[in-house]
């Protein structure tokens, strides 16, 4: 599943997008992991995420944190994966230094712009183990939506977030019967990984709005 | 990826890729999941035992799918395979002429190691051959425990 890999948009649209990732490993570390992924979900949500999800129990948009965590079972052994997304370089090397000095043992994986993960995982004194690239879209182009809605869709991996859905809040926003960070969280909700980013996706509507100066 | 601190899947000397057939937000035929596995396949990549796309190939070897599933159409699947890291120019160059013959889309991704001095031979090779990569994307942090032993030095 490379559901944080393919997110597009300049480095420079990208600067405030930041996924970090726990996971246990079935048939390696996954048994007794559950009380490891209540902990590492509660590290998260310290710093701030805009998203969050574990997969097993919910997600920010859809269930809340108390709904969620109702959900939590310690004795169960295979808990999917917990997830957040941060705003901030500030907040996510906060959430990475809690998560190593917390020695849960469970990989953690971290998405956003090469330059700015590296910058940050050797400020803490992480070695990066695997990496992986997007060597971009190939195939009938033609038939994908226009850049800048793929902007705000791909930050949905799986492509839950429809582009039609895009295209709606931008009328309701231009009718003024939403806000772009009300529109924003409609767009994050069918993202049920919570990995999309409703703070990026509501400056890139507002930027879609926005007229072009002549 | 994801786990390759504790798994070891992808070794020094490997490239992984996945293969995002008809994202983002087109889908596919499994006809054309078939065609994609059929290219890569006749490079003798091997393909990931654990992934649902592999689970349903008649032939493994030949990339060929079970008859049953060729009139399906999908939201999505992921093709994962891995192959000998020299090998990363000739698979892209495949991909590249197979998506001339496809009605979908795919996001192609290619996974290698980074080593203990920092460098990382897959970029180097993508690098050499010229083949251009997003400046954003994913890094396993190398925090899962039991450490994965490669057996290397």
């Amino acid at each position: 599943m490379t559901h944080t890999l393919h997110r597009r948009g300049s480095a420079d649209s990208l600067k405030d997008d930041y996924v970090v990732m726990q996971l246990a490993t079935v048939g390696i570390n996954n048994i007794g992991a559950a009380p490891k992924q209540k902990t590492a979900l509660e590290i998260m949500l310290k710093h701030n995420p805009v998203n969050w999800t574990n997969l097993d129990w919910g997600s920010k948009f859809k269930d809340g944190y108390k709904r969620a965590i109702e959900r939590y079972d310690p004795n169960v052994d295979h808990i999917d994966d917990d997830v957040a997304v941060f705003r901030s370089k500030k907040d996510f090397e906060a959430c990475v230094a809690e998560l190593g000095a917390a020695g849960l043992g469970l990989s953690v994986v971290v998405s956003g712009l090469f330059d700015e993960l590296f910058d940050s995982l050797h400020k803490l004194g992480l070695n990066p183990h695997t990496v992986q690239y997007s060597l971009g879209t190939f195939g009938n182009l033609e038939r994908l939506p226009p850049e800048n809605i793929l902007e705000i869709t791909t930050m949905c991996g799986h492509h839950c977030v429809s582009p039609a859905l895009v295209l709606k809040m931008i009328r309701d926003i231009k009718r003024g019967r939403i806000s772009t960070e009300e529109a924003s969280h409609a767009l994050a909700k069918p993202c049920v990984c919570g990995v999309f980013n409703p703070t990026r996706a509501e400056r890139l509507l507002e930027e879609i709005i926005t007229p072009e100066p002549r | 990826m994801k786990t390759n601190d504790v798994t070891g899947r992808f070794h020094k000397a490997e490239a992984g890729f996945s293969i995002d057939i008809g994202r983002p937000g087109v889908g596919t035929t499994m006809k054309d999941v078939e065609k994609i596995a059929m290219e890569v396949a006749k490079l003798g990549v091997e393909f990931e035992f654990q992934n649902p796309v592999t689970m349903l190939m008649a032939d493994k070897n030949s990339g060929k799918l079970r008859k049953d599933v060729m009139g399906e159409v999908i939201h999505s699947c992921v093709l994962e395979f891995k192959t000998d890291i020299r090998r990363v120019p000739l698979v892209v160059e495949t991909l590249k002429q197979v998506a001339e013959r496809v009605d979908t889309v795919f996001c192609v991704g290619c996974i290698g190691r980074v080593l203990s001095d920092g460098s990382i031979p897959v970029r180097t090779e993508l690098d050499k051959a010229g083949i251009s990569y997003r400046p954003n994307g994913k890094v396993c942090v190398g925090l899962g425990r039991p450490e994965a032993n490669f057996g290397e030095p």
